[in-house]
């Protein structure tokens, strides 16, 4: 299925294998490509936008360090950069919405690297929670359609313990509460990152390269292949690894009546500790068939 | 090539009472960024804030960078400016009373 017709005579994509039609690239040379922080929903008052729901600005990131400068990213200057708090739990989250043209398969890939902030002259391998690649997405609106948030986590560590496993959103625990009177918004836990909403892949245990300082990153690879008819994942890559998923249900819920449509890409990072950790991807292909 | 600009909001409708300090954001692309301060309420009449701008190069050790905004304020937009500052900002500060803001960074 895949082709490689696209990518001829370009280097910059000649290190992903996307579908025959690329949807968008984002190289974050030329800027954040549309991606950007998560805010829930509200009316009429800012006040009712969850407390969870401050998920911090991605930046643009030539990854710097405070002992060897920049680190640079995996093409060119910079790289998009999620970075949370540091507070256990907290977790920030970016996202870049479109809609789909066609019910067909899509694939995002993506070169990722991740690490925490070195405010201490330890490696911190065990102080971020977990990051976690994910979509939005709805295949028709009101009574015709359903909703779903496919997500694939790498659950590094929890409570100082690693893990490294790739784990699969099981649960859909979208509650319908409205912001307000006009009956047009959620202020549901969409993109909850819950770890009880989650269960591990068969065979999902994959040690990443995550080197042995925090100031020494390396880039890895992913890809995930979605079919939006039926909503559900196909096949999930990391570097050398590839998971089938095809054994798991689409995990879906209400359609909302102003989400038709909806293709959202989301990369989120979850601390584990009391110091940020950062997520960063360079570059990001989404291709769908033709 | 057209000059490219950026909006950060890294405060959303957040109560400042006392000490503040918001989380760092990486912009060294930027050669100028202004500060936006928008106050939504206050608590208190024209609560007084002593706002500084700092920066770093690391994003973790700090120095004040001479940029600041100082005196009473009401609700509406302030703003200061920033040139030269490297790769990173952030604003601490302190204010006197309460001020519940949106705090933007405008990048170009």
């Amino acid at each position: 299925m895949n082709s490689h017709v696209a990518s001829h005579g370009n280097p910059a994509l000649s290190k992903f294998n996307p579908l025959p039609r690329i949807i968008s690239y984002d190289d974050f040379d030329a800027g954040v490509c549309g991606w950007t922080q998560l805010v829930g929903n509200y009316e009429e008052t800012l006040d009712n936008i969850r407390n969870s729901d401050d998920t911090r600005a991605p930046m643009l990131s030539s990854i710097p360090m405070f002992d060897i400068g920049s680190h640079g990213a995996m093409d060119g200057t910079y790289a998009l950069k999620v970075a949370t708090r540091g507070q256990p739990g907290h977790f920030a989250y970016a996202v870049k919405r479109m809609t789909w043209q066609r019910l067909g398969v899509i694939q995002l890939e993506a070169f990722f690297t991740y690490t925490v902030e070195a405010s201490r002259l330890t490696l911190g391998d065990e102080d971020l929670r977990a990051f976690t690649i994910q979509m939005d997405l709805q295949d028709g609106f009101e009574n015709r359609g359903r909703r779903a948030i496919p997500s694939i986590r790498y659950h590094n560590s929890q409570d100082g313990e690693l893990r490294r496993v790739w784990q699969i959103r099981s649960q859909y625990m979208r509650p319908k509460v409205r912001t307000g009177p006009s009956d047009k918004a959620s202020a549901g836990s969409t993109h909850a990152l819950r770890s009880d909403e989650f269960e591990d892949i068969p065979d999902g245990y994959q040690p990443l390269c995550y080197n042995e300082v925090a100031t020494k990153i390396n880039w890895h690879y992913v890809r995930w292949m979605v079919d939006l008819d039926g909503l559900h994942s196909l096949e999930f890559q990391c570097n050398d690894r590839v998971y089938d998923l095809r054994g798991f249900p689409p995990v879906t819920g209400e359609a909302e009546s102003n989400l038709s449509n909806l293709l959202n890409l989301a990369f989120a990072v979850e601390a584990d500790a009391d110091r940020r950790c950062f997520f960063y991807v360079d570059s990001v292909l989404l291709s769908a068939e033709d | 090539m057209i000059r490219r600009s950026h909006i950060a909001v890294v405060e959303r409708n957040v109560w400042w009472r006392g000490d503040f300090e918001i989380e760092p954001y990486e912009a060294g692309w930027a050669v100028e960024a202004i500060g936006f301060l928008n106050v939504l309420e206050t608590e208190g009449d024209s609560p007084g804030i002593d706002l500084r701008v700092q920066i770093s190069s690391d994003g973790i050790h700090w120095a004040d960078h001479g940029a600041a905004l100082r005196g009473s304020l009401d609700p509406g937009v302030h703003f200061v400016s920033v040139a030269h500052f490297g790769s990173w900002l952030r604003v601490v500060g302190r204010t006197t009373g309460g001020l519940k803001v949106i705090f933007s960074w405008d990048l170009k």
